[in-house]
Order: C-alpha cells, then sequence, then structure tokens
C-alpha cells in the first residue's frame, strides 16, 4: 500500500477539528489549531516529494498522533487541552519538514 | 489549350493525394479546441492563484495573527509552479495551432513559424518536467520537415504528410502533457471539497484546483467564526461577510471546475487519439468522420460546460 501523502494526513486533522470545534464552539484554542492545519495544507500541497526525509516522517506521525487525540476529544471533551497541545506540536513539525523545500 | 489541360492535370495530381475537405475540417475543430483547452485553462490558473493570494489575505486579517516567518500567501501555488503548469498548456496550444495551420493555411511563412514555435514550446515544457530531456529524431525531423520547405506556399500533398508526421511523432507526448492538466482541473480524491464520506484514497496529485480549496475551506471556516462573535464590530462582520460570500462563490467553482474537468482532458486525448487515424487512413468514409466530428463535439461542449460560456 503507497504512504499517505503529507497533505492527506493534514486533511485528516483538519476534518477532525472541525468536528471538534462544532462541540466546542467558544473555545478559541481549537478554531487556532483548525486555522494552523490550514496553513500547513496551503504550504503542503506541492511539496511532498522527499518522503524518505527523517523530519517529514517526523511530521506525519506528530500529524497521526493529534488525529488520534482530536477523535478521543471528540468523544471526550475533557480531552480537549491534550489535542489542542498535540494539533500544535504536529504543527510545528509539518513547518520544520516544509521548511526543507523553501 | 494543351498548356492549361497539363495544368489541370498537374494541379490535380498535387492536390490529389491531400486532404479531403472532411479531414480538413475535423483536424481544424479538434486543433481550436485544443487551442481554446489550453488558453482558458492558462486563464483559469492565473486567475485561481489571485483569488488564492487574496483569500489568504483575508484569513490572515479575520485570525488577526502573525504569520509564522516561512508562511507566503501563495503558499506552494508560487510563481515558478505556475510557470511549469502555463508552459504545459502552451505546449498543447502550440499543438493546436500548428495542425491549424496545416489544416486551413496554405502560406509556408504561418506554418514553419507555428511548426518552430510548436517544437520551442514542446521542449521547453518536457525540460521543465525533466532538465535532460532532448527531443528524439523523429520529433525532430516531423518540424525540420515543415520548417525546411523553401517554396512560399503548401501544396495539399506535403501538408498532409507533414501532419502525418507531426501527429505521428507527438500524439503520445501530447496525450500526456493533456494528462497533467487532469491533475490541475480536478480535486484531489481526499481533498476537504469533497463531502468526507464521498473522499477516496488518493491516486493522483495535487494541483492548482486544490490550491484554491485549501484557501477556500480555510477561508469559509475563518469567516464564520467572525460572524459568529457577536462581540465583532459592524465592519469586522462585512469584511467577514464579504468574505463569506468569495468562498461559497469560490466552492461553486471548484465544484463545477472539477466535475468537468476530468471530462475535458478525457475527450481531448480520445479525440487526439482518433485524429490519427483520420488523417491516416485515405479510404475514412463519411461514417468514420461523423464518429469524429461527435468526439470534437463532445470535447467543444465539455469545454463550454468548464469556460460557463
Amino acid at each position: 500500500m503507497a504512504a499517505k501523502a503529507l497533505s492527506s494526513e493534514i486533511t485528516e486533522n483538519i476534518t477532525e477539528l472541525k468536528k471538534l470545534r462544532v462541540k466546542t464552539p467558544g473555545d478559541d484554542s481549537v478554531y487556532n489549531r483548525l486555522q494552523d492545519m490550514y496553513d500547513a495544507l496551503h504550504q503542503a500541497y506541492g511539496k511532498e516529494w522527499e518522503e524518505q526525509d527523517a523530519q517529514y516522517k517526523e511530521a506525519k506521525k506528530a500529524l497521526d498522533e493529534a488525529k488520534q487525540s482530536a477523535q478521543n476529544a471528540i468523544n471526550d471533551l475533557g480531552k480537549t487541552a491534550e489535542a489542542i497541545q498535540k494539533s500544535a506540536k504536529a504543527f510545528a513539525a509539518v513547518l520544520a519538514a516544509l521548511a526543507l523545500f523553501l | 489549350m494543351n498548356k492549361w489541360i497539363y495544368s489541370l492535370v498537374a494541379a490535380a495530381m498535387l492536390s490529389g493525394c491531400g486532404l479531403k475537405m472532411a479531414q480538413k475540417q475535423q483536424v481544424a475543430q479538434f486543433a481550436t479546441a485544443t487551442e481554446s483547452v489550453s488558453t482558458t485553462a492558462q486563464q483559469q490558473f492565473t486567475s485561481m492563484r489571485d483569488k488564492v493570494i487574496e483569500m489568504e489575505r483575508r484569513r490572515l486579517i479575520m485570525r488577526n495573527k502573525i504569520p509564522p516567518k516561512t508562511f507566503d500567501l501563495d503558499g506552494g501555488f508560487n510563481v515558478s509552479s505556475l510557470a511549469l503548469r502555463i508552459s504545459t498548456l502552451k505546449a498543447l496550444q502550440a499543438y493546436g495551432d500548428i495542425l491549424n495551420k496545416l489544416a486551413t493555411n496554405d502560406q509556408s511563412e504561418a506554418i514553419s513559424k507555428a511548426a518552430t514555435d510548436f517544437m520551442t514550446q514542446f521542449e521547453a515544457a518536457k525540460k521543465l518536467e525533466d532538465t535532460t530531456y532532448q527531443l528524439d529524431e523523429k520529433k525532430k525531423n516531423a518540424i525540420l520537415g515543415v520548417i525546411d520547405i523553401a517554396s512560399s506556399w503548401f501544396i495539399e500533398s506535403e501538408k498532409k504528410k507533414h501532419l502525418k508526421a507531426i501527429i505521428e511523432a507527438y500524439a503520445g507526448a501530447v496525450n500526456e502533457l493533456a494528462g497533467l492538466l487532469k491533475n490541475e482541473l480536478t480535486l484531489v480524491e481526499d481533498s476537504p471539497c469533497i463531502k468526507e464520506s464521498e473522499r477516496k484514497t488518493r491516486t493522483s496529485e495535487p494541483g492548482v484546483i486544490d490550491f484554491y480549496c485549501a484557501s477556500t475551506d480555510g477561508l469559509e471556516d475563518a469567516s464564520n467564526k467572525v460572524l459568529m462573535d457577536y462581540n465583532r464590530s459592524f465592519s469586522e462582520r462585512e469584511f467577514a461577510y464579504d468574505s463569506y460570500v468569495l468562498s461559497q462563490n469560490a466552492k461553486v467553482e471548484i465544484t463545477t471546475s472539477s466535475a468537468q474537468g476530468n471530462k475535458v482532458v478525457a475527450k481531448l486525448i480520445t479525440a487526439n487519439d482518433k485524429l490519427q487515424s483520420v488523417i491516416e487512413n485515405d479510404e475514412f468514409s463519411t461514417e468514420d468522420i461523423k464518429v469524429f466530428a461527435q468526439q470534437v463535439d463532445e470535447l467543444q461542449t465539455q469545454i463550454k460546460i468548464l469556460t460557463g460560456n
């Protein structure tokens, strides 16, 4: 099975954060993380050819963890803070990976 | 009197092996459709890039946040990536132009110019993909054969010979270039602009329309946030409202373009494949021409839907 692209992982994070935002309408931090993910997607499209790079792999791992964490928070809003923290970490990892192509 | 008859016989011999009227018509229509796809897409790509930059600017304003140092408004959709895409389109446009000229123009100067232009654009497009790309002998000779004609007009049989050589040498490569357009005009299968329940595992590459989608979806979310916040000023809400409308219009454009883009490219490739047999087969029946005419018709219809004309 072909490896999932970085931008596919980002899109999945956007989908989960959107669901979380519906459940936490007053929480600006969820909104901010969601907008960060749009930034990441905007930057990632077209820069996905170095899939073997270590930082690229790290970014994908961080995105996967952030997605899982957002899914957990959707089922248990008490875990929202953790989801936000993981999402911020994933965003930083994506920027670090994409900086290699700038 | 004898001289007159000889001239008539000579003219008949020279034009006898040329393109039949129906062939000429079909080649010209196909060529015009190809040029039309290319010019329309060039305008669309440039306009989408401008809209992406505007939407990113609006999103940034509404978020009231200092962007990261590495952030740029056009993201991966920068000038050089646009140039790469435009180059592919220019090659397709030049292909349509040389076919059109060979089918409808008799002046060797115009035909030679179109042939040179096509070779230049084609090579440039391929070199952007692969810097080491070199035209093979068949491709070079097909074009040089047209350029090297010394006389000031083309006789029909000559035109047909060159048309065949060019189509034979380039049809496959032109289909590949047309295939690249599919990525630009059609959303990736797991795009955020596709309903979650309808998304699939991605098999295509992100293109122009995906950059446009990412900005549109992000802007919709950002403007929603401001519109739902009753503590914002009227001008802030008004700005958010205009941004929301912009994002909704863009979503309609994306849906239309993505649905039609794939069809346009598929029709273009099918008609291009058929073109070779239209030219090669001197015994081409009226029925065969009709089938090809239908392909070109369908291509033209898809282009009209895509461009909204």
